[in-house]
């Protein structure tokens, strides 16, 4: 296992597998930073429920915007130009997550209580990660606090729903039942090679498999709680 | 290491951005209720300023 910190400065000098390994992580951070508003951007804040949420929406992906610049900025440092995301069609995208987009207001705030959810891991793995610049960003609070927000207005817009009962709780399951297993699926195989290389390199933390089964604790409690049904965790799964 | 061209000047870009974005949010949020008007035009400028970030026509952009 690397336990060493590498500065930018010294990034070349670094193992090849090394290099390829953050540059594809920074470019998939990158994609899956902007995904988000390219998701709901569109249908969304024009549709927003009242004034106050469409602005709320606004402020959301102005700081998803914010986190796509700061990944660009350090994959740019290293030389990898990830600006090609910017205008990617969402089917294009890393992440099958975000290759559709949000058309219902009970979908977006699932989206933010589940996949924002999944971005909250993704930055954790880079706490303390290796690469000096990155953990510098992660540890920085802002970028963890503001996804932790996306989460908590995802979170308690979905248990709103949940609470009115009736058809506004058969809409929120639905939802539900839709990002559920697109957040499982985030996380990747469990018998990924290049997740264990992440970890060799101290990329990453945590295997797969820990992330998913942490993450999907953390949800099915937060589900129960609401008066949801847990979804089928294998129902409509693309990696296992 | 040489950074990837136009590095810079996409942050900087993007910088611009998302303080116009802020400041349109913060202005309007406090006065949803009593000016309305000024929360629409705040939506709509923010609307068209990620519309723009959507449509990621960087060539353009750095221009």
């Amino acid at each position: 296992m690397f336990n060493g910190k590498v500065e930018e400065k010294d990034f070349e000098k670094q193992d090849p597998e090394y290099q390829d390994l953050l540059r594809r992580v920074l470019a998939i951070q990158a994609d899956c930073e902007i995904g988000g508003p390219n998701l709901y951007v569109k249908n969304i804040l024009p549709t927003a429920p009242s004034k106050v949420d469409q602005l709320i929406v606004a402020r959301t992906a102005a700081e998803e915007v914010d986190h796509f610049r700061k990944m660009a900025k350090l994959a740019g440092d290293i030389g990898v130009d990830v600006s090609y995301v910017l205008n990617w069609p969402n089917e294009k995208r890393y992440v099958e997550a975000f290759r559709g987009s949000i058309k219902t207001w009970e979908d977006y705030a699932v989206f933010g209580f589940l996949i924002d959810r999944v971005g909250r891991y993704q930055l954790e793995e880079f706490i303390d990660c290796s690469y000096a610049p990155l953990d510098r960003v992660v540890q920085d609070s802002q970028v963890i606090r503001e996804e932790e927000g996306h989460i908590d207005f995802g979170t308690n817009k979905t248990a709103e729903y949940a609470a009115k009962g009736g058809e506004s709780k058969d809409r929120i399951q639905k939802a539900v039942d839709y990002w559920y297993v697109k957040g499982l699926d985030m996380f990747g195989r469990t018998e990924s090679y290049r997740s264990e290389r992440y970890r060799q390199w101290g990329l990453k933390r945590r295997t797969n498999a820990e992330a998913r089964e942490q993450y999907r604790q953390e949800c099915n409690a937060l589900i129960e709680k609401m008066g949801l049904d847990i979804p089928d965790p294998n129902k409509g799964r693309l990696y296992f | 290491m040489q950074p990837a061209p136009n590095t810079e000047a996409l942050d900087e870009h993007l910088r611009v951005v998302i303080q116009a974005l802020h400041g349109a949010v913060s202005r309007a949020m406090p006065h949803v209720k009593d000016d309305p008007k000024t929360a629409e035009k705040a939506i709509a400028d923010c609307k068209e300023i990620l519309d723009e970030v959507i449509e990621g026509n960087v060539s353009e952009w750095l221009k």
